[in-house]
């Protein structure tokens, strides 16, 4: 016997297809939430030091709390639905991106903030056009920590009835059988390794500035 | 006109930066702000783009007052510069330029057009408009600061040591071009500096700053080397302050050499009648063109190394004339005639 059975792999092909989909949708809408959660966090931690210290344990705390454990105890309120899939994804990568995004506008040299405010830059606009394209190659770092963490626990959740490539593995177990296991392993890290490219990619394209740069 | 009336201010309770500062900025001037390190300069300076509010007092720039104004139509209005550029590192030197006219909403060929003109302005090669910051010198680096500073050709520049982390020979440089550039563009500088040279090299007008926040003396460099107002001011102005007002007087500003022992070449003067009070006596032409010098009898003339003109700065002369074997300088006008001489007695009293 062979070790993966092309046949079944062929026969399956849909379903991993959207096992697949599903494994990159809730990836990608975990990565938005945190993101839109971390955001203003990662501000008023800036803009107000003393929230930073509470905010960065509290998003510890929460990280150290095992993955299977926080779903478990999500299920009561929420129950075997995509929500709770989506707010322990969520969970886990808001330590990743506030940490990032905090130390990333952290790291914008203070006289070129003093140039832009003396220059005569509105606080927003200052935000937007000179102290996040600095702080990008830190925050991008987060985000691609937060996405290849994030696929990986994407599998975790296919315990509480949410799919993604977590599927094949259950699949796999319950028939032992070795087809799905490695499909589903090949995958999930086909998918973390392209999708880590792909944001090295896009920062690379976002930064001109730091090409031929040693960082 | 920049006016500061009555201005204070503290940082906390304990510290007093800036403390009841009176002073008025003329328009047109390079007015230099200087004094030792935590004197209040850089407060002073930030006060008027508001980056800083003051404590108490009023500060108007032309009789407004700038609380009445939008801060940051005041400040697009104003060019700042300061000691590492600030450049924006994401920025092409082209983009750093002009961040202002494009905050202001200028037109596409308007922004590329006064981008261009400023890299020339400031002595940058049109190659380098395209360079990121860091691919920049020090120097260059400066320039790009003081391009951005003046993109929309704001009528006031502050400048907050902006020479003082490049090399001596580059800063030199970079203070002969801001002079140049002063000259044609007539801006109203406030130039800060703890470097009393600097100060004395660029300044129309010095505003010298104690610790504590307290102006000491606001004057022209030459008022304030001739007549410091106090012990702190020639302190700060150094025991060779003597040499510094020379350094900015020049030939045209002093007297000569009285009764020198001169001698026309082509008219024989019998040895008895050369003077007596000097063993050298310098030779011309009867066209009054400087020869050399003899020793009184003899005949053998020896060459001048050192001569000086009427635009030579007296510490030039007074270079000159430590190094003349006669101890005077011989002056030579720019037909080549000889147009007296200069020594040590003459420079002093030209200071006196
Ligand atoms: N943001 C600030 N907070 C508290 N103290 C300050 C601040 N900026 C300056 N100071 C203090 O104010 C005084 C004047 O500072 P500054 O204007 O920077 O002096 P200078 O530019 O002449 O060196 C110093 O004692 C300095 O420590
Ligand atoms: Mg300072």
């Amino acid at each position: 016997m062979s070790l993966v059975q092309w046949d079944w792999v062929a026969r399956h092909g849909g379903e991993i297809g959207a096992q697949l989909g599903q494994h990159v949708l809730l990836t990608g809408l975990a990565l938005g939430f945190g993101l839109l959660i971390a955001f203003p966090l990662a501000l008023a931690a800036v803009r107000w030091p003393r929230f930073y210290g509470p905010s960065l344990g509290l998003t510890g705390i929460l990280f150290t709390v095992p993955s299977l454990a926080l779903f478990i105890l999500l299920i009561p309120f929420t129950g075997l639905s995509i929500a709770t899939s989506l707010i322990g994804l969520t969970i886990y990568t808001l330590l990743i991106l506030f940490r990032n995004i905090v130390e990333g506008l952290r790291g914008v040299p203070a006289d070129v903030s003093e140039a832009a405010k003396a220059l005569g830059y509105s606080r927003g606009r200052r935000l937007v056009q000179v102290e996040l394209p600095i702080a990008l190659p830190v925050i991008m770092a987060g985000v691609r920590i937060a996405a290849v963490t994030t696929i990986g626990m994407v599998t975790v959740t296919a315990l509480i009835g949410q799919g993604g490539l977590g599927q094949l593995f259950i699949t796999g177990f319950t028939l032992h059988f070795t087809t799905p296991l490695l499909v589903g392993f090949v995958l999930s890290i086909a998918l973390a390794v392209s999708v880590d490219l792909l944001l090295a990619g896009l920062l690379w394209w976002l930064t001109p500035w730091q090409r031929g740069r040693a960082t | 006109m920049i006016t500061f009336e009555q201005v204070t201010k503290r940082y906390g309770d304990q510290t007093v930066a800036v403390d009841g500062l009176d002073l008025t900025i003329a328009s047109g001037e390079l007015t230099v702000l200087v004094g030792p390190s935590g004197c209040g300069k850089t407060t002073t300076l930030r006060m008027i783009n508001r980056l800083e509010p003051a404590s108490a007092g009023r500060i108007a720039i032309d009789d407004r007052a700038i609380d009445s104004l939008d801060a940051m139509t005041l400040r697009r209005g104003i060019g700042y510069v300061m000691q590492h550029s600030g450049l924006f590192p994401h920025r092409s030197v082209f983009d750093n330029i002009a961040t202002v006219p494009r905050l202001l909403g200028w037109k596409k060929p308007a922004v590329q057009e006064r981008v261009h003109r400023l890299i020339e302005t400031v002595g940058l090669s049109p190659s380098l408009a395209t360079r990121y910051p860091h691919q920049l010198s020090g120097g260059q680096q400066q320039r790009v600061g003081v391009a951005r500073a003046l993109a929309a050709d704001p009528p006031i520049l502050l400048m907050d040591e902006p020479f003082a982390a490049v090399d001596p020979i580059v800063r030199r440089r970079l203070q002969d071009e801001l002079l140049d550039l002063q000259a044609r563009l007539q801006k109203t500088i406030v130039f800060v500096t703890h470097d009393i040279d600097e100060a004395i090299r660029l300044g129309d007008r010095i505003a010298i700053f104690a610790v504590g926040g307290r102006l000491a003396q606001f004057d022209t460099p030459r008022n304030l080397l001739a007549a410091p107002a106090d012990d702190f001011v020639a302190d700060f102005l150094g025991r060779d302050r003597e040499l510094k007002r020379l350094a900015l007087l020049d030939v045209r500003q002093a007297p000569r050499m009285h009764a020198p022992p001169l001698v026309d070449n082509d008219r024989a003067v019998p040895e008895a009648k050369e003077s007596t009070v000097h063993d050298w006596v310098v030779v011309h032409d009867n066209a009054g063109r400087l020869l050399g010098w003899r020793h009184r009898g003899a005949s053998a003339l020896q060459p001048f190394t050192d001569t000086v003109s009427p635009t030579t700065a007296l510490d030039r002369v007074l270079a000159a004339a430590l190094r003349s074997p006669i101890g005077v300088v011989p002056v030579v006008d720019d037909d080549g005639c000889l147009d007296g001489l200069i020594g040590p007695a003459e420079l002093r009293k030209a200071l006196a």
